[in-house]
């Protein structure tokens, strides 16, 4: 089984182009030092979305009826008004003991708790939205980070690599909800290819999505008629997006790509935002916090090496250069020859 | 070691158990039709380019018993959002996907969320349409024409009664 997923690791992570670091276990020191702040960035900024959340809770008002989804089976039938200020405040208690005490694995799943009914309770109005759940899932990923002081788990490189696996699984999950994303948008194309009609590669396509967003909702985003108007751009900027989202999973596993993913994820929802009004502001900070800001990334983005680990360029580079090995990178001699703490 | 080899296996099951219940059929009919349970989102966004679309909407006739001369839509009126606007579209649509038998419960449901978040700050007598609309995207977008504009029914939401 280990064997099994650590081929399926060599193989998604773009095979022998993606060796360990020299000097891996100060790299693993450094990465896990880097992460913990990360988690520690997470629990603060939570609190300030919570607290913002509690303190702007009037919107919530106008509505005078809910759907409410099963979360909050409890709330069916009371006032909005109340259910909204229950659920608000208990996350912001939850999230401010995550953020005093973010090593303590009770207050992070008190955390997730929080997180968990609040995107239940916005999404409670007959209609589902995604902009709460990529929050959602990382703070139940960071709730199985080890509990113990920082101290302890920098002493242990078991632990620390427990840590690091866990906050590697929050990044999986978030570059995962993208390529599931692309690859809708894919399987959708000979669809309809079939039917006669522009499909997602056609030059109209984002120019459509636009328009229609722009009349379904009598909005009027800020780029809405320039795309329109200007399909030379708009066509390969849906092509780069369908790319950027398809191929994200990968990207998780080549440290090397993470902050080129990251960032090209953040203009991608910038771009939604100005061309459709949809703004997914919880995921662009999530991406800049976690991709942009990778522990797993080197200082400088090395564009070389990051080019070629693209989804698809490696293919050619494995074709221009001759393999010299073909062993996983995990089990080549720099892992076994050294020796760490 | 161990607690490293669980959490692997932990990814894995996610990686494996997440879309065969956000993509699964069983889905698709569970919760009055939302057609996801939160949080497994099937992040089915933009999949299909809209061409020749058809969707459901809102036209408001008379509010308090004066008729009015231009009857907007719901997403013309003003005093909403966009986020509310987006809540109360998709809630138009599960109204109409349901219009076929305006007496079952769950077109009730949607009816009676409809009128008392979006209908009620208008008036307390307010006679509307569902409307069905056909349309090029492009075409709407560039004239404003819809292709057809049929009413599927005609409604009346009343402040002082117990429910549609």
């Amino acid at each position: 089984m280990t064997g099994l997923l650590r081929t399926l690791r060599w193989l998604l992570g773009g095979c022998r182009f993606n060796r360990p670091p020299a000097g891996v276990f100060h790299a693993q020191s450094r990465a896990f030092t880097h992460a913990l702040l990360l988690v520690r960035v997470f629990y603060a900024a939570n609190l300030l979305a919570a607290g913002w959340r509690l303190a702007e809770r009037e919107p919530w008002n106008v509505y005078e009826s809910m759907y409410p989804l099963w979360p909050l089976f409890w709330a069916d039938g009371m006032k909005v008004e109340t259910v909204a200020i229950g659920v608000f405040a208990a996350n912001a208690v939850f999230a401010a003991l995550a953020a005093i005490v973010p090593t303590s694995a009770l207050a992070r799943w008190l955390a997730f708790a929080g997180a968990f009914a609040v995107g239940a309770f916005v999404n409670s109005f007959g209609r589902v939205g995604h902009a709460e759940h990529a929050w959602v899932w990382v703070s139940f990923f960071f709730a199985f980070l080890p509990a113990g002081s920082a101290e302890r788990m920098a002493a242990s490189r078991a632990a620390r690599q427990r840590f690091l696996l866990v906050f590697w699984a929050a990044q999986f999950a978030m570059l995962f909800f993208y390529s599931m994303s692309g690859w809708l948008k894919l399987v959708a194309v000979p669809i309809q290819w079939h039917r006669g009609e522009v499909c997602s590669l056609g030059c109209e396509a984002l120019a459509r999505h636009i328009a229609n967003r722009a009349l379904l909702t009598k909005s009027h985003p800020p780029l809405a008629d320039w795309m329109i108007d200007h399909l030379w751009l708009s066509w390969p900027l849906f092509l780069g997006a369908i790319y950027l989202e398809a191929f994200a999973v990968l990207a998780a596993f080549r440290p090397a790509l993470h902050r080129i993913w990251g960032a090209g994820l953040v203009l991608l929802h910038l771009g939604i935002g100005l061309a459709m009004e949809i703004w997914f502001v919880p995921p662009m900070f999530l991406l800049a916090l976690l991709l942009v800001n990778s522990p797993f990334h080197g200082e400088q983005v090395a564009w070389r090496e990051a080019i070629w680990q693209l989804p698809g360029l490696e293919l050619v580079r494995h074709a221009l250069e001759p393999a010299r090995t073909l062993a996983p990178a995990s089990l080549t001699p720099e892992y076994g020859a050294q020796r760490g703490p | 070691m161990r607690a490293y080899r669980i959490s692997v296996l932990g990814i894995v099951l996610f990686a494996a158990v997440y879309p065969a219940i956000s993509g699964g059929v069983l889905v698709r009919d569970w919760h009055g039709g939302v057609g996801e349970i939160y949080p497994f989102a099937p992040w089915a966004l933009f999949c299909f380019v809209p061409n020749y679309e058809s969707d459901f909407a809102v036209r408001i006739r008379a509010i308090d018993g004066r008729q009015l001369d231009q009857p907007p839509y719901f997403e013309q009126l003003p005093g909403f959002d966009e986020h509310q606007k987006t809540i109360g579209r998709g809630v138009i649509e599960g109204m109409g996907s349901l219009a076929g038998d305006q007496a079952s419960p769950a077109f009730a449901e949607q009816r009676r969320l409809f009128e008392r978040n979006y209908l009620a700050p208008l008036g307390d007598d307010v006679r509307y349409e569902l409307v069905r609309r056909e349309y090029d995207v492009l075409e709407r977008w560039k004239t404003g024409a819809f292709q057809t504009n049929e009413p599927v029914a005609a409604l009346v939401y009343r402040a002082d009664a117990e429910g549609p």
